[in-house]
């Protein structure tokens, strides 16, 4: 996906649009969602949450599995996300926080913007200039919806921080341990995860009565139990996978 | 006598001293309630002698054990991985003369024999790259890990290279903070005996008299207790192994993204070898070499020849001589007195086996430690008896690298194939090695040092024959062995996608740290 991302502003920006439906092009065909701390009770009603590695830097990050093969998003259907809760780095598309991005190709822009400003991939499926939702009223003020996007924006670095800490202090307490999840599938294929974590309970139940209050008074302890109790939601993602293997059944028949 | 041993006092405190009271220690406080007092005298005036930066892949569990984060150790000690060595003109001295001793087992290795289907149809490939996937990575200069695996964890079996400098200095630091080691520094000046011959303390210049239950001497060449005290007498190997000197310098890299060999190269010479270790920062590099065979100025102009292939960087390298008597104590345990590292004994570093005498030395004490005097006299026979066999096996194995040379262009290698150098024992093998390639069964033992694969790596990969059986073999397994060599080559091709540079590792490594899970 080629992206070109510009600071957000309404001299350059007046005109542009931003498509909010769902769909597998706009880049929602993948099968997980990294997350944050901060949604973790949202999301544990709905999505299996896991820890993997980054393949480039190793490090650990917290997602939300949404599907088995690699382009399989179980939630969305056609235009459709099935959820009561859609993941921030989800709803975030196609803003970005802040001024430095990885893939950033504008100029580098004024150090009086250093904070409190987003960015746009401009290059984004979602940006259009004939539907969708605008950015900028005719003065120049910013949208209702830029506004929501805004809150939005604002809540990320912070929570993206704290998942930081919160990873790290799971690894201080040796909680994250290697899992094996083997699906079996109603016709009779199966799936297996590759490089899923998830919080090792037996050590959980081993911590000092300190170490459990120190990651309570962290506010990481029932984070701690929403990944756990999230587990469940695989029942989820197996139901959706069949009723979609059935679906394609009645189709060929 | 049954008294109770409560402390241990370690001489000498290079990689032996510190291997050795780090695994003592994690071990005596996973195991027991009581602790033991460790303590380790080390002398401020004598340097360590550090050429040992080789290790096997028993030092992932012997640091893993000792509660050390291998992020730390690659971070702090230099390291770089080492998948095996590479032996080139070892087997004629051609140009295009080199094997690999791999550090990964034969496919099926637990089922199956691969080497008499080798043997059979060898499809214009070497043993090691027919039956194993690491001399196809090592060539690709490839890690033998992702930066996901977790530390201490393999794709391909690894061991390290390491600065010995460093890497005492780390284990010093770790002893000291989490272990609960006790580090004095002072020479010792007398050894002070009980009447049962024991000795009761050692008289320091700076510390006055350390008494202990058990000393374990880490004195290096000096072998201060074991050699010294007890006189032991030193049993040399000098008729079988002959290199006796070495002259050893470090090569800085062209720039510091040059990249890093992910296994020793060993370059044989006319009268020795020239080893070449990679670490992050710079390459060790030495000759050694019989000084019966040749003069040290030939030897050290051999070394500045290897250099100036490898860098113009080749200037101004101070060389370093060290002198070696290969051989090794005729005990290793008197009375409550047990030597570890040169101490013991030494022999060249041709299968780095310096390093991993010192883990499995301490990792048997530890294993085994008396809890009482009494004890202590039937474990030191059983370490003696362990130990001395282990002892005779790698001098085997280092000689299996010499009698099996092809070269004839000197009177060293002549001199190698000489039957008077050759222990009985080899021969025996080599005699029987001509009817059946080397099994499990051969090396039953539980203290084997080299497991049979290593015989088989270093026996075809210098081109040995061995006779097809006269009972032929079966189809199936045959057709086993088929389908090894194909999965062999299959893997070979997907690590090689896979798996980053050596240098791209170290340096994420360096940057974001293994995950411990």
């Amino acid at each position: 996906m080629s992206t070109s991302i510009e600071i957000l502003s309404h001299q350059t920006h007046a005109q542009l649009k931003v498509i909010t439906e769902h769909g597998a092009e706009y880049g929602e065909n993948i099968n997980n969602i990294p997350v944050l701390i901060h949604e973790l009770k949202n999301l544990a009603q709905e999505y299996p949450l896991c820890f993997m590695k980054d393949p480039d830097t190793g490090q650990f990050n917290l997602y939300a599995l949404l599907g088995f093969a690699p382009e399989e998003n179980l939630y969305l259907d056609q235009h459709q996300w099935n959820a009561n809760y859609i993941p921030l780095h989800i709803q975030r598309q196609p803003f970005i926080v802040g001024r430095c991005h990885a893939t950033e190709n504008t100029q580098a822009p004024n150090t009086e913007h250093d904070s409190g400003f987003i960015s746009i991939n401009t290059q984004s499926k979602r940006i259009s200039h004939t539907q969708g939702e605008s950015l900028f009223n005719s003065d120049g003020t910013p949208t209702a919806y830029l506004n929501s996007i805004n809150e939005l924006l604002s809540q990320l670095t912070p929570s993206e921080t704290m998942t930081k800490v919160f990873i790290a202090q799971l690894l201080n307490h040796q909680l994250l341990e290697s899992a094996r999840i083997n699906i079996a599938l109603n016709d009779g294929s199966s799936f297996s995860y590759e490089g899923i974590y998830t919080i090792n309970t037996d050590r959980l139940n081993g911590l000092s009565e300190v170490e459990i209050n120190r990651l309570q008074e962290q506010h990481f302890l029932a984070p701690i139990k929403f990944i756990i109790q999230s587990l469940q939601q695989l029942q989820r993602l197996i139901d959706f996978k069949n009723n979609r293997l059935q679906g394609s059944t009645h189709e060929t028949a | 006598m049954t008294t109770a041993i409560k402390s241990i006092v370690i001489v000498g405190g290079g990689a032996a001293g510190w291997i050795t009271a780090g695994t003592l220690a994690a071990k005596i406080r996973s195991q027991h309630s009581e602790g033991i007092q460790i303590s380790l005298v080390e002398s401020p005036k004598t340097p360590i002698i550090g050429v040992g930066e080789g290790t096997w892949p028993t030092m992932r569990n012997t640091l893993k054990k000792m509660g050390v984060r291998e992020t730390d150790f690659i971070r702090e000690c230099n390291v770089s991985f080492k998948q095996g060595a590479k032996f080139v003109h070892w087997c004629t001295g051609q140009e295009d003369d080199f094997y690999y001793h791999p550090l990964v087992l034969p496919q099926g290795f637990s089922e199956i024999n691969l080497a008499p289907h080798w043997l059979a149809n060898p499809q214009n490939q070497s043993f090691s790259n027919a039956v194993c996937v690491q001399e196809t990575l090592c060539e690709a200069g490839l890690a033998p890990k992702l930066i996901t695996t977790p530390e201490y964890a393999a794709v391909a079996n690894y061991a390290y290279h390491l600065d010995a400098g460093a890497f005492a200095e780390f284990l010093r630091k770790h002893c000291t903070t989490n272990l609960g080691v006790t580090h004095l520094l002072a020479d010792v000046i007398h050894v002070n005996t009980a009447n049962n011959g024991d000795i009761s303390s050692i008289t320091t210049d700076t510390q006055g008299d350390i008494a202990g239950d058990l000393f374990i001497d880490c004195s290096g060449f000096n072998s201060l207790l074991l050699g010294k005290h007890y006189e032991v007498p030193f049993i040399s190997c000098k008729d079988v192994l002959f290199i006796d000197t070495a002259l050893a310098v470090h090569l800085p890299y062209e720039n510091d993204q040059s990249p890093i060999a992910s296994h020793t190269i060993s370059t044989a010479q006319d009268s020795g070898w020239i080893w070449d270790i990679g670490l992050p920062t710079r390459r060790g590099i030495g000759h050694v070499f019989s000084s019966a065979h040749t003069s040290t100025e030939q030897a050290e102009e051999k070394l500045h020849q290897y250099i100036r292939q490898q860098s113009s960087n080749s200037e101004h390298l101070s060389v370093r001589k060290i002198p070696i008597t290969p051989g090794y104590r005729a005990k290793f345990w008197e009375k409550n007195c047990v030597a570890v590292g040169l101490s013991a004994g030494f022999l060249e570093p041709l299968e780095a086996s310096a390093l991993v005498l010192i883990e499995i030395s301490a990792a048997m004490i530890a294993d085994q430690l008396p809890t009482t005097r009494t004890a202590m006299d039937i474990i030191a026979k059983r370490f003696n008896e362990t130990f001395l066999y282990r002892w005779q096996r790698i001098i085997d194995f280092l000689k299996l690298h010499y009698t099996l040379s092809k070269r004839d262009d000197s009177d060293f290698w002549r001199d190698n194939r000489c039957l008077s150098s050759i222990p009985e024992s080899l021969q025996e093998l080599m005699i029987l090695w001509r009817y059946q390639p080397p099994w499990h069964m051969d090396f039953d033992r539980a203290a084997e040092v080299f497991p049979a694969a290593s015989y088989q790596y270093l026996l075809y990969g210098m081109g040995y024959t061995t006779e097809a059986s006269t009972l032929g073999m079966s189809q199936h397994n045959q057709q086993l062995a088929q389908v090894l060599f194909n999965k062999n080559a299959t893997l070979a091709q997907q690590l090689k996608s896979q798996l980053p540079s050596n240098r791209a590792l170290i340096n994420k490594i360096k940057e974001y740290g293994l995950q411990p899970v």
